[in-house]
């Protein structure tokens, strides 16, 4: 008992460490993109750049989120876009890829590697198709071409990872359901779901962020200002003639920020324990 | 008889649910992905830069392509080169999601650290990696200094950019690590718990349970890895532009001067599809070898 | 549960395209423009123009719609061919040829022979010429400017301005009295930048001839400029370096360089920094030859798959020749207007974003040439950024000089001119 405690004391001290270097790597951008926010125009573009700024520019703060850009509109905008796009791709994607994995017939693996396919094509030569496809539904300036793949599944990345997920637990609830006599609607939903926590958690955290962040879409579809998403408009501060360094970094910053929040909150469903056990044997 | 009748029932009853539990998927590809990847195919047999008159040249571009195009091999060999690297980025991603998994106080806040970098804007990280790799002034050069090493070149020469780009594409790791978080979240304590009693040291516990059961997870990544590596471009675009002389030309970055600059919309549909070719083969090949030793529960 | 989660959905779907599709409160029909924002100025003043244009004409407004300054040749192919293109459109003066030739922006000529009221002599020489392809006028110029260097007063010391007529000998010697070093980092440059075109233009060099069909890259004057350009920062260390640069910004806003070359838009940069400058036209090349540079400024066009093209001819009209107007853009967006008795009147003269010693600027702007651009323009610059790299990035020091490439960069270039 005591060497197994010496061990894992050995083995924290060792991931503190690696963590904690790791750490202060990663959070630097971070801390040069705080001090940039906060120097004025003129240290921004000195060609030899300083570290600290020689006086905190707050207003920077205020100009980016409510001078130059309506930037909570384009907040309100982002948080629609998330909200539909998140639900409705975990919804889809799990669905999808239960099918994938626990039906398996012939013709399974020659949709999935169709699947696969769709991102294997790049994007740059069906670009153009699809916008036109858009404009001629009269669509272009909606939200509707941002979202609408999150109703057929998300893409690729989310029904794989989901069908890698589903593939590893084991059969034994569902194969105990259905000599109960529920159909597989039922069983997915009541009995796979709850186990899918983790993965949902994952889900969320990645379409959140992929979304939010997402600029190219909107700079290709969404023409209408008051329909810009936020991601988009930080590229607003980025002019031909001028950059908004400080300003930009600001709104940034702010941008940063619901994701974060959002991946802490789902660090609950992260915690390790959830024991599979019980049915066996 | 009667046996045959039941397992095609079943069979077609399994068909039907498979069906069912996809059509989400099968519409939108049908509707939304099946036309326009159609079009691009039949571009890739015309000269055409979409808005003049369409001219049909047949297999011409791929034949240029492969017999008259040095910049096609160059930058395809410039993308294999930067892929090659993937194992590094999924190795260290499950080594930090191990130390990420323990039990420990703050893991909440390094996960979160850790995962920051793949938040950060596009533009925002361009420019901050931008300056931290200026030779003279920036940051990265300025800690060399001060342990006493010298400056390194970064992204002005040939020799450096490549692992310059490696570099920085590491720092975003914190979307892998999650992905492999989850995935350890799945193995059954019980297991290792059982192992433990009977004697299993370190060594067995994790290459003998743990990786096999997460072994999803890890193919999941090389699978993607691979897809994604293969299509490297913003890293190209924004921060070197194919440079410095080609030797970040990635093949992506190529189709879209094909494509963008110089308005030949066939010629680059031609080398998507294939690259779409490559990356359908390789997937194939991993799939059937490296596939096959992936543990699923079931 | 799931009924109500398919409700909700359904609702969030319909109020999108609800709120997508609302916005049609107004009853007056719609003329849209695409651009872009230049710097922060722009961004209210555009206002101002376009409300006086919908008081001209109150049966419409002025819908804006933004169109990114980097990706525009893509956009606006794109949009051409999804038809979503606005009326009226800006554009950059290197696709202008492009887009001509391939009919997505409308032919003017007509409408300018049919306008009694237009008068040409109203703009500055060349600016029209500026927007011609295949002598076919396709845009209306808003606003022009042409490069200068800048000297920043406090930077320069005692050291005096140099006259006008000054050669490259005595920009060297300049940038190396103004070179200022401290234990052995440069902590002032003599010359804080120039693209390299213009000192080939400034040399009396030429890049391609005959309308792109020609690469001149290889004759005496050419070489001279690429090989100063990078004894600049190489051999005399006057100019940042490449590895100096990259990354950072401008050594002359960022008051580092004591002269720098500076083009139309920086005047204001300029000012908003409170650097003390003075402008002196390009010197003369190697040769003592004059050379000319080129016009740079901001054409307004018709989409020609516009359905209110009358309408967008007012609208371009108004922005780039109506007085009114122009007065206006002088006052707030800051580039100089393309009519010169509004450019020379005190409401640009006197503005704070033009610069000093005007009568120079202006001599300067009708010294101008117009750069050629053509199809393959592009992917031939984007070679010759590869072999200016082996002439000017010092980084593995292994430079050549150009003298010794000059033959096998010339002929590269020729085989990509070739293609088109």
């Amino acid at each position: 008992m005591v060497s197994t405690k010496k061990a894992k004391l050995y083995g924290d001290i060792f991931a503190y460490v690696i963590l904690i270097i790791c750490s202060l790597i990663f959070i630097l951008p971070l801390v040069w993109m705080l001090l940039t926010s906060l120097k004025s125009y003129d240290e921004n573009i000195s060609f030899i750049p300083t570290f600290l700024p020689q006086k905190l520019m707050f207003e920077n703060y205020r100009v980016a989120l409510f001078e130059f850009i309506p930037y909570f509109k384009y907040f309100t905008n982002s948080i629609f876009l998330v909200v539909v796009g998140t639900f409705a791709t975990v919804i889809t994607a799990t669905i999808v890829a239960y099918g994938f994995s626990r039906f398996k017939v012939k013709e399974n693996n020659f949709f999935f590697m169709i699947l696969l396919g769709t991102m294997m094509l790049p994007p740059q030569v069906t670009m153009i198709s699809s916008y036109v496809i858009w404009a001629k539904l009269y669509l272009v300036n909606t939200y509707v071409p941002l979202l609408i793949g999150c109703f057929f599944g998300g893409s690729a990345f989310y029904i794989f990872l989901a069908k890698q997920f589903i593939s590893g637990l084991p059969i034994d609830y569902e194969e105990a359901a259905q000599i109960d006599g529920a159909n597989k609607l039922q069983i997915f939903f009541k009995i796979i779901i709850p186990l899918l926590k983790p993965l949902i958690a994952a889900i969320s955290i990645f379409s959140f962020q992929s979304i939010w962040n997402d600029y190219m879409g909107p700079l290709i579809y969404i023409k209408d200002v008051n329909l810009y998403t936020v991601a988009q408009s930080l590229t607003l501060f980025d002019m031909p003639h001028e950059t908004l360094w400080g300003e930009m970094m600001a709104a940034s910053l702010v941008t940063i920020l619901p994701i974060v929040i959002i991946f802490a909150f789902f660090q609950k469903y992260f915690i390790s324990g959830i024991t599979l056990g019980g049915v066996k044997g | 008889m009667n046996d045959i009748v039941i397992k095609n029932k079943n069979i077609i009853s399994i068909r039907k649910n498979f069906y069912l539990f996809i059509a989400p998927w099968l519409i939108g590809f049908i509707l939304l992905n099946a036309i326009p990847m159609l079009i691009s195919l039949v571009m890739s047999l015309t000269k055409w830069d979409m808005i003049t008159e369409v001219e049909w040249v047949g297999l011409k571009n791929f034949i240029d392509i492969f017999t008259n195009d040095p910049l096609f091999y160059k930058s395809l060999g410039v993308t294999f080169l930067w892929a090659s690297f993937l194992p590094i980025g999924i190795i260290f991603a499950l080594f930090l999601a191990n130390l990420l998994n323990r039990k420990m106080i703050g893991t909440t806040i390094f996960r979160t650290i850790v995962y920051i970098p793949v938040i950060v804007p596009a533009v925002a990280n361009c420019l901050l990696w931008n300056w931290m790799f200026n030779i003279e002034n920036g940051l990265l050069n300025m800690i060399l200094n001060s342990v006493g090493l010298s400056s390194y070149t970064w992204l002005m020469s040939e020799k450096s950019v490549m692992f310059s780009l490696i570099i920085m594409s590491l720092w975003q790791v914190g979307a892998n690590v999650v992905i492999f978080l989850a995935a350890l979240q799945g193995v059954d304590k019980t297991l290792i718990e059982a192992a433990e009693i009977d004697g299993a040291g370190m060594y067995v516990k994790y290459f003998r349970i743990t990786l096999p059961l997460i072994s999803p997870a890890i193919f999941f990544q090389l699978i993607m890895g691979i897809i994604g590596a293969l299509q490297v471009f913003m890293q190209g675009q924004l921060m070197t532009d194919g440079g410095p002389n080609k030797s970040t030309l990635f093949y992506i970055l190529y189709l879209y001067r094909k494509a963008f600059e110089q308005n030949d919309m066939g010629y680059a549909s031609g080398l998507a599809w294939i690259l779409f070719a490559i990356i359908m083969i390789i997937t194939i090949i991993v799939f059937k070898t490296i596939g096959k030793k992936v543990y699923y529960e079931n | 549960m799931r009924k109500i989660i398919s409700f909700l959905i359904a609702i969030i779907l319909i109020s999108t395209t609800i709120i997508a599709l609302v916005g049609c409160g107004d009853s007056r029909k719609e003329i849209k423009i695409g651009y872009w924002i230049n710097n922060s100025n722009e961004k209210t003043n555009n206002k101002y123009i376009f409300d006086e244009f919908e008081k001209k004409f109150p049966e419409y407004k002025v819908t804006p719609v933004s169109i990114s300054y980097d990706t525009l040749y893509e956009e606006v192919n794109r949009m051409y061919v999804g038809n979503t293109l606005p009326d009226v459109i800006w554009m950059r003066e290197d696709y202008l040829p492009s887009f001509a030739e391939k009919g997505i922006v409308e032919n003017l000529k007509a409408y300018i022979e049919n306008d009694e009221t237009f008068d040409e002599s109203l703009y500055f020489e060349n600016a029209l010429n500026f927007c011609k392809y295949n002598d076919n006028l396709y845009a209306l110029p808003r606003d022009i400017g042409v490069q200068v260097i800048a000297f920043n007063k406090d930077l320069m010391g005692d050291t005096p301005l140099p006259s006008n007529d000054w050669t490259w000998s005595d920009l060297l010697e300049l940038s190396q009295t103004l070179t200022k070093k401290e234990d052995d980092k440069i902590t002032q440059y003599g010359f804080g930048w120039t693209d390299w075109k213009s000192l080939v233009y400034s040399n009396d060099g030429e890049l391609f001839s005959d309308n792109g069909q020609t690469a001149q890259l290889n004759k005496e004057e050419t070489v001279e400029a690429l090989q100063l350009y990078s004894d600049l920062a190489n051999k005399y260390g006057v100019m940042p370096t490449a590895e100096a640069s990259q990354g950072l910004g401008n050594a002359f806003t960022g008051k580092k360089a004591a002269f720098a070359v500076v083009g139309p838009w920086d005047f204001a940069k300029l000012k908003k920094s409170n650097i003390n400058y003075d402008i002196r036209s390009f010197p003369k090349g190697s040769s003592e030859k004059a050379g000319k540079m080129r016009l740079s400024g901001l054409q307004i066009g018709i989409s020609s798959k516009s359905e209110q093209k009358e309408m967008a001819y007012e609208l371009v009209k108004f922005l780039c020749y109506n007085e009114d107007a122009q007065k206006l853009q002088g006052e707030y967006s800051i580039a100089m207007p393309s009519i010169k008795s509004v450019a020379k009147s005190d409401i640009y003269v006197k503005s704070i974003y033009a610069p000093p010693s005007i009568e120079m600027y202006f001599d300067a702007l009708e010294n101008t040439f117009i750069e050629p651009h053509f199809e393959g323009e592009i992917e031939a610059l984007s070679e010759m950024n590869d072999w200016l790299y082996k002439i000017y990035n010092n980084v593995d020091n292994n430079i050549v000089t150009a003298e010794s490439i000059k033959n096998s960069m010339n002929s590269a270039i020729q085989t990509i001119l070739d293609k088109y």
